[in-house]
């Protein structure tokens, strides 16, 4: 179809059919406000003649209070379906046209209360004129008690759905506990005011979630691991002022930590030993700052040094320094 | 026709109000058993989309093809735990509270019947029954299994959550940055949170105590909760524990709530 600009009316009517009839041109316009069509009669041709195709829906609006209708070609006049009947179920929450002639497209976004979801639809039209419309984000789509939780649904203004769900809800018909109302059990931390000789604070998180940390003692302090990265060969062109035949590449330096702890309880050694199985360990500084480590696989050694008491040793690995090496 | 027959969630029956525990662990199976009626061919499935509550953003998609009738179980741990992610970055300015943000995901799936002629049943939501994926594994006999009802604040007489340690009795130091960590669930942000702390000595008898409130806004998360710091010589243990405070309204909000800047336009 040939592109003519008075297809579209601005955003207020959009005209779908211009026909001879009778012997006068009929311009057949739909008005969106009103959702009605008026005949405009000529004696004289006003641009190309066309009708667009049976069943284009060039409108889809919301009556009142809650039926959804689709305007429809039909020849020459506009016929309105009834889409959805069913009282409360369904809210149009956005329409918007895109493309240009003969290509374009009509979105329309409509709100399930049942299914709590939207459900979108285009529909190809030859006109996209519809001037869009889009209720407000302030409107309450929805909102349900389930159980004490009171759900609230809005529309995003991006035809998806926002949101708000109020937990305990007094409109649900939730009572509001008293005040000073013991809600965790009564969790025991012993204070220790010495430190250990040497110490180091791990921090891990354990299996449930939550983290743990100790102050171990560093048994040794460092001990370093290097390792070359290779050899190249040095080309030689005077032996006598040569200084060597191959150069090292680089060289690896990581570095591991000793560390121990004593007269531990068995629930003590217990509730260290998940360091051992996590993969999220860090060590603490009491200035605040931290780095990452992890315990070397194998290291463990538990020992007991009496019914009651036991002591553990495992190492950990330091990040790995940076080296001159490629 | 398909039907959900368990989820994560576990109710428990409860006066003055039931108790639903949404707090399931993501290391273990996170687990939805569905019933099926009928399966009318070998093409006919189910598609589950899973969605994050709140911003309703797609997190995963799947098709799952029942064999025959009857109960058909679906793990979507793998899905979810790939969205948590923990490191140890607590902040206590201004505050004894802090959460991990990548430390929870709240979930919940739709699920709609797939036939072999490429229609579809009807779609159901399941957003009411959210879920809160904690990134924590239980073992094998754990009360509850691997949901988190017994770490899950509630307010109910009688009922008294843990704290998220492995040590019976945790040790700190004097000096040294010392947390203790608890599900911030949404159970109890109806109202004041405030940590209570008895200083006790030597002999485990009390010389004191202090009341602190908590940081609301950090709610919905693994929490880290400060004890306090540098307590004098003759105090020798602190009992922790969390109770509630004044009632604050039904004021939060989920991110993604309202924008602004949009109007009816005719």
């Amino acid at each position: 179809m040939e592109e003519i600009e008075d297809y579209c009316g601005s955003p207020t009517y959009v005209e779908y059919n211009r026909s001879f009839e009778g012997g006068l041109y009929k311009s057949y316009k739909y008005f969106f406000a009103s959702r009605s069509v008026s005949v405009f009669d000529s004696g004289f041709p006003g641009g190309v003649l066309f009708t667009i195709p049976d069943g284009t829906i060039i409108d889809v609006y919301q009556n009142s209070p809650q039926q959804i209708y689709r305007r429809v070609v039909v020849g020459s006049a506009v016929l309105h379906q009834n889409v959805f009947n069913a009282f409360g179920t369904k809210r149009l929450i956005k329409v918007q046209s895109s493309g240009t002639t003969p290509d374009g497209i009509l979105k329309v976004w409509i709100f399930n209360r049942q299914t709590k979801l939207v459900e979108y639809t285009e529909y190809p039209t030859p006109i996209p004129c519809h001037p869009g419309y889009s209720i407000t984000s302030d409107t309450v789509l929805l909102a349900s008690c389930e159980g004490y939780t009171r759900n609230t649904y809005y529309h995003d203004g991006n035809g998806g759905i926002t949101i708000q769900s109020v937990p305990n809800s007094t409109l649900c018909g939730y009572v509001v506990p008293a005040e000073n109302i013991d809600i965790t059990v009564i969790q025991r931390v012993r204070i220790e005011h010495c430190e250990p000789i040497n110490p180091i604070m791990l921090a891990w998180k354990n299996s449930l979630g939550g983290w743990d940390s100790w102050l171990f003692s560093a048994k040794q302090i460092f001990s370093i691991d290097t390792e070359t990265k290779g050899f190249v060969g040095v080309p030689i062109w005077d032996i006598e002022s040569a200084e060597e035949t191959q150069k090292e590449v680089g060289k690896s330096k990581q570095a591991s930590c000793k560390l121990g702890a004593d007269n531990l309880t068995v629930q003590e050694k217990i509730g260290i030993e998940e360091v051992l199985s996590s993969n999220i360990v860090y060590q603490l500084f009491k200035d605040g700052s931290k780095r990452r480590v992890s315990v070397n696989k194998g290291s463990y050694i538990s020992i007991d040094n009496s019914s009651t008491l036991q002591s553990i040793e495992f190492e950990i690995q330091l990040p790995d320094y940076y080296t001159l090496s490629n | 026709m398909v039907t959900i027959v368990s989820r994560p969630s576990i109710n428990i029956p409860s006066s003055p109000y039931n108790i639903v525990s949404r707090y399931v662990a993501a290391y273990n199976p996170v687990v939805y058993t569905f019933n099926f009626t009928d399966v009318p061919d070998a093409a006919y499935s189910l598609r589950i989309r899973v969605f994050e509550f709140g911003s309703n953003t797609l997190l995963a998609d799947m098709n799952v093809r029942p064999i025959r009738v009857g109960n058909l179980r679906v793990d979507l741990s793998r899905y979810v735990r790939s969205y948590l992610e923990s490191t140890y970055t607590p902040d206590f300015a201004g505050r004894i509270n802090d959460s991990e943000e990548k430390s929870v995901l709240r979930f919940y799936i739709t699920y709609q019947e797939q036939f072999i002629d490429g229609s579809t049943g009807a779609l159901v939501n399941d957003v009411t029954n959210y879920i809160n994926a904690s990134l924590s594994a239980k073992q094998l006999g754990d009360h509850y299994g691997q949901n988190m009802r017994d770490y899950t604040p509630f307010v109910k007489d009688g009922f008294f959550s843990k704290f998220l340690t492995k040590f019976e009795t945790p040790v700190k130091w004097n000096g040294w940055a010392f947390t203790i960590s608890f599900i911030y669930g949404e159970e109890i942000i109806g109202q004041e949170i405030k940590r209570i702390e008895n200083y006790l000595n030597i002999n485990k008898s009390f010389l004191s105590d202090s009341e602190t409130q908590l940081d609301r806004s950090k709610a919905n998360k693994i929490n880290w909760l400060k004890i306090s710091d540098n307590v004098s010589e003759s105090i020798k243990f602190i009992d922790v524990k969390l109770r509630t405070g004044v009632a604050v309204g039904e004021s939060y909000v989920y991110q993604g709530y309202v924008q602004d800047g949009y109007v009816e336009v005719r």
